[in-house]
């Protein structure tokens, strides 16, 4: 009843953001342990990767500026899949 | 903290003391406290919805079939044997991305062996 | 929904009504409740076992008396409840209203704790219910080997339920801040010691956690390992790691109860929670930690 309509501008544009920046973060997340294995097994070079690293650094740091001008808590990151469980793993 | 005498309460009459709960912290004086407030809402919903004797019953309701059980509860109490069935939980099989918490953390070799 | 015009329940009708229509009803309602009370079960017992005083106590789910029906040496704890909420259909619905399952969840655990605590009971599962006095003696009927079985099973015994917690994470380790790297291998390097940082606190905790089930389910005559508890459910900040049940000779509880008390102090790492004693709701089940299907 009280939901009714209140599409105001703000509301829809922070609830897309919400989305967007989750799918995001999980892309930022599966890389960032994707590099990390790699970097473990030894197959790239320091060149690759320090480029990796300060990618996957500026990619956190936009993420922390963006939630933060959308008033978003790293915590809301995150889908309910239903039978799925969370889309993101539990924050450690 | 303030209400310790955890053991008199808690035990020390089992029978009168049904559904009571005690917590021991890790960080108490003794290491024990309790609570006094009844047993949760997951203690009870996965004892008396998920568990007991399931017998037809001659109203038909399959508890699975209901959309909040689904939704809201049954995810809940039970999310992580759905989603292992589904073979989904594509997350746990990566250990840098293992979502612990969300298996149960024994194996179940020792534990069901009930009593008979 | 339905249209009104088109429903001929009469007691849709508003307004005045002619009388033989309302007697009519009347009628009908009556032969209804007289050939289908609907009779909602809390839980099986010996019928020589029957804890009369405990259900001169207690109220059921629709704070309905709670009496024993009897037949073939067993007795099932049951209650009127009104078609209107325990109908096939209605209670679909009410289900699903969480409140409403809160409020039935709670008065069917009262009862059955509340009988258990005299008596050997076997719960029956929450929303079982029967048309009538015969529904329930079919119910026993049926399962009558089966209640048989897990009385003798389960005779003096009580469940008691222990979920261990991650002790809140060590004030956020410092190096939670990256961002203060000087450089992109630098950070990778950063991250890769987090991880393993919290990978050996998640070991840590897990260990711990073993160690506590093994412990208890040593002295246990049976032993349950349920899914970890949702926040979502529980209320609870810490995450759950362990969340058993253990099934314990009435007459042990207090060792039990002594013993988790130890492992508490033991296990600094942990917050341990008793709850209990319940009746035996997760051994019903003889093996495994399946259900017996009907």
């Amino acid at each position: 009843m009280s939901r009714k309509l209140e599409l105001d501008q703000d509301t829809v544009e922070r609830d897309l953001m919400k989305l967007v920046l989750t799918v995001v973060e999980l892309l930022r997340q599966l890389m960032e342990r994707q590099a990390l294995r790699r970097v473990d097994q030894g197959d790239l070079t320091e060149d690759q990767e320090e480029r990796i690293g300060q990618t996957l650094m500026l990619l956190e740091d936009r993420m922390g500026t963006l939630c933060e001008r959308y008033g978003i808590k790293e915590s809301d990151l995150n889908l309910d899949l239903g039978p799925l469980g969370p889309l993101l793993p539990p924050r450690e | 903290m303030g209400e310790r005498d955890p053991v008199t309460t808690a035990y020390g009459s089992p029978s009168a003391s049904y559904g009571s709960s005690a917590a021991y912290g890790a960080s108490g004086p003794s290491g024990l406290a309790t609570r006094g407030e009844s047993a949760n809402l997951a203690d009870i919903l996965e004892r008396v919805l998920d568990k007991g004797v399931v017998i037809a019953g001659d109203i038909r309701i399959n508890l699975l079939d209901i959309e909040l059980l689904t939704i809201k509860l049954r995810l809940i109490v039970a999310s992580v044997d759905k989603a292992k069935e589904m073979g989904i939980d594509w997350w746990e099989h990566d250990p840098s991305l293992s979502s612990r918490a969300r298996r149960a953390p024994v194996e179940n070799g020792t534990s069901e062996e009930a009593a008979g | 929904m339905t249209d009104a015009t088109n429903v001929t329940d009469p007691t849709e009708t508003t307004g005045p009504t002619d009388t033989t229509h309302m007697a009519e009803a009347t009628a009908a309602t009556g032969a209804a409740t007289a050939a289908g009370t609907l009779e909602y079960a809390y839980a099986v017992v010996r019928e020589a076992d029957t804890p009369h005083a405990a259900l001169e106590r207690v109220r059921g789910v629709a704070g309905e008396p709670v009496r024993a029906v009897r037949h073939l040496g067993l007795a099932v704890l049951a209650g009127p409840v009104p078609a209107a909420d325990f109908d096939e259909g209605p209670l679909r619905e009410r289900l699903e209203d969480l409140t409403w399952l809160e409020g039935v969840a709670r008065a069917h655990q009262q009862v059955v704790d509340a009988a258990g605590a005299d008596t050997c009971v076997i719960p029956v599962r929450m929303a079982t219910v029967c048309r009538g006095e015969e529904g329930l003696l079919r119910l026993l009927a049926s399962g009558r080997d089966r209640f048989a079985t897990a009385l003798d099973r389960l005779e003096g015994r009580v469940e008691w339920g222990v979920k261990v917690y991650a002790a809140s994470a060590p004030a956020q380790e410092p190096s939670a801040e990256p961002s203060a790297a000087s450089s992109g291998r630098d950070y990778l390097r950063r991250r890769s010691a987090q991880r393993r940082a919290s990978e050996q606190r998640w070991e840590h905790t897990e260990e711990g956690a073993r160690r506590v089930h093994e412990t208890l389910a040593a002295v246990a005559e049976g032993s349950r390992l349920h899914p970890p508890q949702d926040v979502r459910l529980s209320g609870e900040a810490d995450r759950n790691v362990l969340n058993a049940a253990y099934l314990i000779p009435h007459e042990e509880s207090e060792a039990f109860a002594q013993r988790v008390g130890e492992l508490a102090g033991l296990e600094t790492a942990l917050r341990l929670e008793l709850t209990g004693p319940w009746a035996p709701y997760s051994f019903v089940a003889a093996e495994g930690n399946g259900r017996a299907e009907p």
